[in-house]
């Protein structure tokens, strides 16, 4: 929809900003840590098949697991170095899961491995989806879901935009800002490559206003075949979230439990775009991703390419926090979840490490108090829900009576209406919780007939 | 007001020595409210968020109640200038602005004390007895109910307005943000129904002593003027448009002055605390009402049928009603459209009372409380018919 002339959603909140002190830095690579640990399961769905044996040697860029069915993908190595062991280790999630410790060579080039190239002009969709399974690519935004089943088009469905998030609506994060300054070629030939594999007619990449630098400098490199177009929209939270964008930009909304595909759009990330634009013409797989470090408690703030599976106890000690450091978590200060311990690694799906000392900790208290239907959740909450009515009903745990009368399973956890309650009621969070109840009885209900 | 945590250490200290008496087991756990309430008002407290949204607004719940507190200021000093020059334009003397405002503070502190201290009282005894915090939303009601009293009022009748508010139209419905009505509306209604003779007729409204020529409110020269001439009834009381508008006239202490109600609601709209929606369609609703009484009025009826609709909102208590108590958004409807209803019916309904029944000439309160009844019922058919909407285009 368009407002005062500008495209954008309705609803939303404005958190501050924050980018500027890592705006401008530069993407750095990032030294290998002693032992990466790499969790086969960085993807939302079957987690991946490992192929290699404790005490194997692996050379970087080689696959370490090989996806398991569709829904899954490839993993790969991020440093030539010693399988050391296959074993349980811990994740952002709270649960244990399957890891492959790594030791790096330290003498090692760390040459990354060539592998079979799948060129743009010869290659099939179908080879191509293949390929972006190979890669082992999935979105970068923070959901990790496995790209290749995106572009896998089901019969009946068609797609006629393809738009290219380069948002970025949380606070603090700058990657895909760096990404789209720096990496523009890789950008072009990534949509190039989703183009043949979609056969979409046109291509929107959507940009936030407080990125002009980004926007221009996409907008001069245009190359003149491709149907791309730049569109720079108004800073608003979460505008980077898939529904939200094809609202700005199409005007087309999303059914309740329905896919963009519902609505003939097809939503890919700016830095995924990137990948699969570097890795597909040298037959390679994800081994590193950029990563935003930043926060009040570190003192080397930056945009770093951090090899996958890097511990963040390591993570912290190579940028160096302060003494105050009190809380750490993995993503934005919006959706990103605290820390709870420094063993849990880098994957796939983490766009940002940030530090916090005590005193924004504190801005965040705990206190809750009673709802006064002040109603700044309705104002912010983008899918148009009741948080009021479904923070009041989880208090009793009423989860049915969310999922049925009041959408529950339509939140995507923005947190927008956590973030305005001013009574400071953890409304999201409720409905975290709330959703897995829910789940879980339709599981067992399947089970059980 | 909160105070910074380094400038004051040694006085968090001195608390924290006395936290253990507090706590379960401590001499006075059952006083930990009060505790708690202390360390809230003055510090920020050292707890941290766990789970997911690591920032926050920081427009909190403290904020917007003394947002609206601060919007009040200009009705409150307005009132004690406006109090104390009735009383001495009564009196026949003359009215320096000091004079007015000293005598103003004379007969309105007392009354504001007694309200926080009755009201506070009544809060933190439901906080001790239910083991809940002792919630900021009584600084509210316990400033608004004042504003909504006679000068003349006797303390003991608003300590027992205030304590009925609180009591009944709060807390027995659990408290801050569980109540139906407005509890500052209450109270008032509780003493308006109870003691008539003091919330209403003309003697009340000036704190002259009983020898003085005390004037008429407004709305009772209205009502009683006959027919179509009842500008010119009001003129030859002494009461213009102008004055009207500024607050020159007699009437409860805080909501004479729709001037001072007009920065008020900039205060509250410009910070987003206030529901714009709210004010204007019930200023839309007022002048409805109006132009409806005028159309329906004959040429015997009572004055106030004849009123021109845009003197409703200068008059009584219809600005500050709109401004403070129908914005109440505890009471009032959530939802957008539900806003716009609210506050378009409160305006018809409140000049209506007004107009038919003489007898009420203050009708936004009983308006306002009446609206707070439906408020949840219109926010229903609101999110029914989204629904409903929505599911047709799918």
């Amino acid at each position: 929809m368009r407002l005062m002339g500008w495209k954008t959603f309705r609803h939303g909140v404005h958190p501050p900003e924050l980018k500027d002190e890592t705006s401008g830095l530069p993407i750095r690579q990032f030294p290998f840590a002693p032992v990466l640990i790499v969790p086969l399961s960085q993807h939302l769905g079957k987690p991946a098949l490992p192929l290699v044996q404790e005490g194997q040697e692996v050379l970087r860029g080689q696959r370490l697991a090989k996806a398991d069915g569709f829904f899954s993908v490839s993993m790969h190595a991020p440093a030539s170095g010693v399988v050391r062991r296959i074993g349980l280790a811990p994740s952002i999630s709270g649960r244990m899961t399957t890891a492959v410790f790594l030791e790096p060579f330290p003498g090692s080039t760390q040459e990354v491995l060539e592998g079979t190239p799948c060129p743009v002009d010869t290659a099939t969709p179908d080879e191509i989806i293949a390929a972006i399974q190979d890669a082992g690519v999935v979105g970068l935004g923070g959901a990790a879901f496995p790209t290749h089943v995106k572009l896998k088009i089901p019969e009946g469905k068609s797609v006629d935009t393809l738009i290219i998030n380069g948002v970025e609506c949380e606070p603090y994060l700058t990657t895909d800002h760096r990404v789209m300054l720096e990496q523009r070629e890789d950008i072009y030939l990534g949509i190039r490559y989703l183009l043949k594999a979609t056969s979409v007619e046109r291509v929107i990449i959507g940009v936030e206003a407080n990125k002009p630098d980004a926007a221009r400098h996409l907008r001069e490199g245009l190359p003149t075949d491709l149907p791309v177009t730049v569109s720079v929209l108004p800073v608003k939270y979460p505008q980077g979230a898939e529904k939200m964008l094809i609202s700005a930009l199409l005007g087309r909304e999303v059914p309740s439990g329905g896919l963009p595909l519902d609505v003939h759009a097809l939503c890919v990330n700016v830095a995924t775009t990137a990948e699969i634009g570097r890795l597909l013409p040298h037959g390679r797989g994800i081994q590193e991703r950029a990563i935003t470090i930043t926060g009040p408690a570190v003192r080397e703030k930056g945009n770093y390419r951090i090899p996958m599976g890097t511990p963040l106890r390591f993570l912290l000690e190579q940028v160096g926090v302060t003494d105050e450091v009190h809380r750490v978590f993995l993503g934005g200060p919006m959706m990103g979840h605290a820390a709870s311990n420094l063993d849990i690694s880098i994957t796939k799906g983490t766009s940002g490490v940030v530090a916090f000392t005590g005193v924004e900790s504190d801005r965040t208290h705990d206190r809750e108090y009673p709802c006064i239907r002040c109603g700044y959740c309705l104002d912010a909450c983008p899918l148009f829900l009741d948080p009021c009515k479904l923070g009041a009903l989880a208090r009793n745990e009423e989860h049915a009576v969310m999922a049925e009368e009041f959408h529950l399973m339509d939140c995507f956890e923005c947190g927008a209406c956590s973030f305005v309650c001013p009574s400071h009621i953890p409304l999201v969070q409720r409905f975290r919780v709330a959703k897995g109840a829910v789940r879980k009885k339709a599981a067992l209900e399947k089970a059980a007939s | 007001m909160r105070l910074d945590f380094e400038e004051t250490r040694d006085l968090w200290k001195k608390f924290e020595a006395l936290r253990p008496h507090f706590q379960k087991g401590g001499k006075f756990e059952k006083l930990y409210p009060l505790f708690e309430a202390k360390e809230t008002f003055l510090f920020v407290p050292p707890h941290t968020a766990k789970g997911r949204v690591h920032v926050r607004d920081a427009m909190d719940i403290k904020r917007l109640m003394s947002t609206v507190v601060v919007a009040l200021i200009p009705c409150i000093l307005w009132g004690m200038w406006n109090v104390g020059y009735q009383k001495l334009l009564a009196q026949g003397d003359p009215t320096p602005l000091l004079a007015c405002l000293g005598h103003g503070a004379w007969h309105m502190l007392p009354i504001i004390l007694v309200s926080y201290l009755v009201g506070g009282i009544c809060e933190v005894t439901f906080a001790i007895v239910r083991k809940h915090e002792i919630n900021e939303g009584f600084l509210v009601t316990g400033m608004l109910f004042p504003l909504v009293c006679p000068p003349t009022l006797p303390l003991w009748m608003v300590a027992g307005g205030i304590a009925f508010g609180t009591i009944i139209g709060k807390e027995v419905f659990g408290g801050t943000g569980m109540n139906i009505l407005n509890p500052a509306l209450t109270a008032r209604a509780f003493v308006f129904f109870a003691y008539p003779a003091h919330m209403s007729g003309d003697a009340v409204w000036s704190a002259a002593g009983p020898d003085a020529v005390t004037g008429a409110t407004p709305l009772a020269v209205a009502a009683a003027a006959h027919g179509p001439g009842v500008v010119t009834a009001l003129g030859a009381q002494g009461i213009t448009y102008r004055d009207s508008f500024l607050g020159l006239i007699p009437g409860s202490m805080g909501e004479v002055s729709a001037l001072a109600c007009l920065i008020g609601a900039l205060i509250l709209v410009g910070t987003g605390v206030g529901a714009w929606r709210i004010m204007i369609s019930m200023i839309a609703g007022g002048l409805a009402g109006g132009f409806l009484m005028n159309a329906s009025a004959g040429a015997t009826s009572a004055g106030i049928m004849h009123l021109p609709p845009h003197w409703h909102l200068v008059l009584g208590g219809f600005a500050f009603g709109t401004v403070y108590m129908a914005t109440d958004p505890v009471s009032a409807a959530a939802t957008h459209t539900g806003k716009l209803i609210y506050g378009f019916l409160t305006g018809v309904l409140a000049v209506l009372i007004r107009a038919v029944n003489p007898a009420y000439p203050e009708g936004v309160m009983l308006a306002i409380l009446f609206m707070n009844v439906f408020a949840p019922l219109i926010d229903h058919f609101v999110v029914q018919s989204n629904v409903k909407r929505r599911l047709a285009r799918v």
